[in-house]
């Protein structure tokens, strides 16, 4: 691979996890820079998200499209990303301006590639421009050299994300693959579709396979795929171990040593992810009530067995292998299938390995209305190599199923039959938004704008309002900001229903999922209590993809000595382990809160992002109806029995329930949208907002957040109040 | 008088089964219907506080007096990935 442009360089050592350097790329410039990080930097924008937020912050404009040149596509891990001493940190996220949202999105993804950038010397990587044709950066410690070079073409046969990344990896190493190589992809589906992936590859050598994980949140692929970069290659032969050259490498030690005792004593009696892997979460969202069936219409569905993780357990995982996306997991999650043969689409006949399920892609599939554990694999695989999310394509192809269903598409709109669990139909509308043609152009573009499209069309052949049309279409079109819903039910959590309207990034889990400790287990029953917990998980989740760590070991397995705290859901224990690692690492002497700082700093600083790119409003945090609740009739008449004791309950026992099931119906509609909107004023009080959702002047100022951008654009949005200027006082 | 006790995940692979009906005595605590679970299926995981107890679809407790129909479920922590 003859280069285009290139560096020779000494990669800097890690110190107490950071190497304060930043590789910077311009792809329109051909240019390869080491930028040192400015004295402070780390300590008031922590671990990648802080790279992130802070370079998106200060070089992309209102402006700045996903597509726009000054964009920045940014990976980075965090301090405590590569040490096998600790579970789960080889995490790392892509951030960038996204095509979904058009505002700040991170996604974040497991594997080698961050750790192995850390010892190429880097804490963070930035791409900009784009380039006039398509290139791979390769990045060699070993070498001590960064490279820019024609794409090399491997055929039809490697054009997908995981083939092409493969091919690229035996290349590069010269046919024996190691754990000292990993890689970053992108796949033909992300330059057809504004939900492209970034696909994180490395090889495992107990299963002697390249695996892959992957970023799938909000088109980073596509940002990846518009910039004409089409993978990244990194490679060092350091050690792992004490990667991070941490201050007190005894503490990291023993924090990792405990954490790694109650993993190993407690997941197996618990959800059993090291067996099962996240599809064991389908079981218990079914009996709940809170798996997406048929656009998130229902929550559960007689054949929802099919998809229980048994299934995929007894049929396809390869069993009895340590499945960590990185080195020293002992939770071990990654679940993998090693012989999957595909039975559809055009690589019908090839025998595969697939990376998953999650439970995010078993989900995707059941809101299709399909109950098919075969198709689900297949699913899974195309999406991967393809390079598609698997959430965002199954929300938008739900999306469009439901539109069929009541009758805003007509089939000559389709050209087929779409309609729930019909899996060929589902498969052909997967393969058509790969490609970008037919109804898959449409696809492609998420529900926001899918919405757009058939309102038109609709109202056109219709004689109706598009505006009108429209409006039924958010009833039941599944997207905040432009963002497709991850896979879980929020009508009966309020609580959840904040978490995903008010995430920043738009309605994914990662900042907060409050649907058991709100809906089964009863322990936020004021607006206050789910208030605080709207602020308080987001900031310790968010912290978990700033550090570069997987938040797991935290959330999903719980410590036995929580129960004798005053909150176990918060899982005291387990969180003082991070916070010595933490200490241990840096050398620092920060307390749980003094995390939390950290973290509500980045939190308002996405803010302000959003403020400034028109996703920032109390109107961009309203969620659709039937994130609320029953947005149709025939939503309420399948749990009727339920709703009638629901409605019951807010009336008090002196008050009648109205006589008609419509009225009831719509009684509990209007119920649930006040709610909302109450939770909306009890969280931005909590979050030092206004009742627009805009941060107040001294919110900022506490944080240090106050420049110049941030003033100008408080006095544009002219929601503080009385008038009065805002000055940074410089 | 009679219970359901509904079994997911790790509970439902070590019994074999999704439900075990259950005839209590009147008054009968939820621990009492773990007990008796217990006997059919010695190896259910229900040591060291390591699941939950939800009564109706409803977190509860070990002391709970059951109502006849009533349908337990045993349920781990779930905190959402």
């Amino acid at each position: 691979m003859k280069p285009l442009t290139s560096l020779t360089y000494s990669p800097q050592p890690v110190t107490g996890g950071y190497t304060d350097r930043v590789l910077e790329i311009d792809l329109s410039r051909k240019t390869i820079a080491v930028a040192e990080a400015p004295a402070g930097f780390k300590d008031m924008y922590i671990g990648g998200r802080g790279y992130a937020l802070k370079l998106i912050w200060d070089r992309t404009t209102r402006e700045t499209g996903y597509d726009s040149p000054e964009n920045v596509l940014v990976m980075a891990g965090g301090p405590l990303g590569n040490e096998p001493w600790f579970p789960g940190s080889g995490k790392f996220i892509v951030g960038t301006i996204s095509p979904l949202t058009g505002t700040f999105i991170d996604s974040n993804i497991g594997g080698h590639f961050a750790p192995l950038l850390k010892l190429c010397g880097f804490d963070a990587l930035a791409v900009t421009g784009l380039a006039d044709q398509e290139v791979v950066l390769v990045i060699d410690g070993e070498a001590g050299t960064i490279e820019l070079t024609a794409a090399p073409d491997f055929g039809d046969e490697a054009a997908g994300a995981l083939s092409y990344g493969e091919a690229l990896l035996r290349e590069f190493s010269g046919g024996e693959l190691t754990e000292n190589i990993a890689a970053v992809t992108n796949g033909p589906g992300a330059g057809s579709a504004r939900f492209g992936i970034v696909n994180s590859l490395f090889y495992d050598p107990r299963r002697k396979r390249i695996r892959a994980k992957q970023a799938g949140r909000g088109g980073t692929g596509t940002v990846m795929r518009r910039k004409g970069l089409r993978a990244i290659v990194v490679r060092s032969n350091l050690s792992r171990l004490k990667g991070n050259n941490p201050v007190d490498p005894a503490g990291v030690k023993k924090a990792g040593a405990a954490l790694k005792k109650v993993i190993s004593q407690c997941d197996s009696k618990q959800l059993n992810l090291s067996s099962w892997g996240t599809t064991v979460l389908t079981e218990y969202m079914n009996k709940f009530h809170i798996l997406p069936v048929d656009n998130y219409q229902y929550g559960q569905h007689p054949d929802a067995a099919q998809v229980f993780p048994d299934v995929f357990l007894k049929k396809y995982f390869s069993q009895n292998l340590p499945d960590g996306c990185y080195l020293g997991c002992n939770l071990a999650c990654s679940k993998a299938a090693d012989n999957v043969v595909l039975t559809r689409g055009p690589q019908a006949g090839k025998k595969t390995a697939v990376d998953g399920p999650e439970y995010e892609t078993v989900a995707a599939v059941t809101c299709m209305g399909v109950f098919d554990p075969q198709f689900v694999m297949e699913y899974n695989w195309y999406c991967d190599e393809y390079g598609l999310d698997t959430i965002s394509m199954g929300v938008t192809a739900s999306f469009l199923m439901e539109c069929v269903q009541r009758g805003f598409l007509a089939p000559e709109d389709v050209g087929f039959d779409l309609s729930f669990g019909n899996i060929e139909a589902a498969d052909r509308l997967l393969h058509d938004t790969a490609r970008g043609q037919g109804l898959g152009r449409i696809c492609g573009q998420g529900v926001h704008r899918a919405k757009a499209w058939v309102a038109e069309r609709h109202a056109a052949r219709n004689g109706a309002s598009v505006a009108e049309t429209l409006a039924e279409l958010n009833k039941f079109g599944m997207e905040v900001k432009g963002l497709e819903f991850s896979m879980y039910i929020t009508k009966e959590s309020l609580a959840q229903q904040g978490g995903y309207g008010f995430a920043l990034k738009g309605p994914q889990h990662d900042e907060a999922w409050l649907i058991f400790i709100d809906q089964v287990h009863k322990e936020l029953p004021t607006f206050e209590k789910k208030a605080d917990a709207l602020k308080w998980f987001p900031l310790i989740r968010t912290w978990f993809n700033a550090v570069g760590l997987c938040k797991l070991p935290w959330i999903d397995v719980r410590n036995p000595e929580a129960a004798q705290t005053s909150d176990p859901a918060k899982n005291f224990p387990t969180l003082a382990l991070y916070v010595d690692y933490f200490n241990a690492t840096v050398g620092a002497a920060k307390s749980l809160q003094d995390l939390l700082d950290d973290s509500e700093r980045l939190a308002l600083l996405q803010k302000m992002i959003n403020v400034r790119q028109g996703k920032g409003t109390r109107a961009s945090d309203l969620i659709p109806l039937r994130a609320m609740g029953p947005a149709f009739f025939n939503e309420y008449q399948a749990r009727a029995e339920y709703y009638d004791a629901w409605l019951q309950e807010q009336l008090g026992p002196d008050r009648k329930l109205p006589d008609a099931p419509e009225d009831r119906h719509r009684l509990i509609v209007k119920l649930r949208r006040q709610a909302y909107q109450d939770l909306c004023d009890a969280v931005y009080r909590a979050k030092g907002f206004n009742s627009e959702a805009i941060p107040l002047m001294e919110t900022l100022a506490k944080f240090g957040l106050l420049d110049d951008q941030a003033a100008e654009l408080l006095n544009l949005t002219d929601l503080q109040g009385p008038k009065e200027a805002v000055s940074t006082g410089s | 008088m009679r219970v359901s006790i509904h079994l997911h995940g790790l509970h439902r692979a070590a019994a074999g089964a999704g439900q075990i009906d259950l005839n209590l005595r009147e008054g009968a605590r939820v621990t009492e219907a773990l007990a008796q679970v217990m006997a059919v299926c010695p190896n259910l995981p229900l040591a060291d506080e390591s699941f939950l107890v939800a009564v109706n679809d409803r977190v509860s407790h070990l002391e709970e007096v059951l109502q006849p129909e009533d349908d337990i479920s045993l349920l781990p922590f779930l905190g959402g990935g």
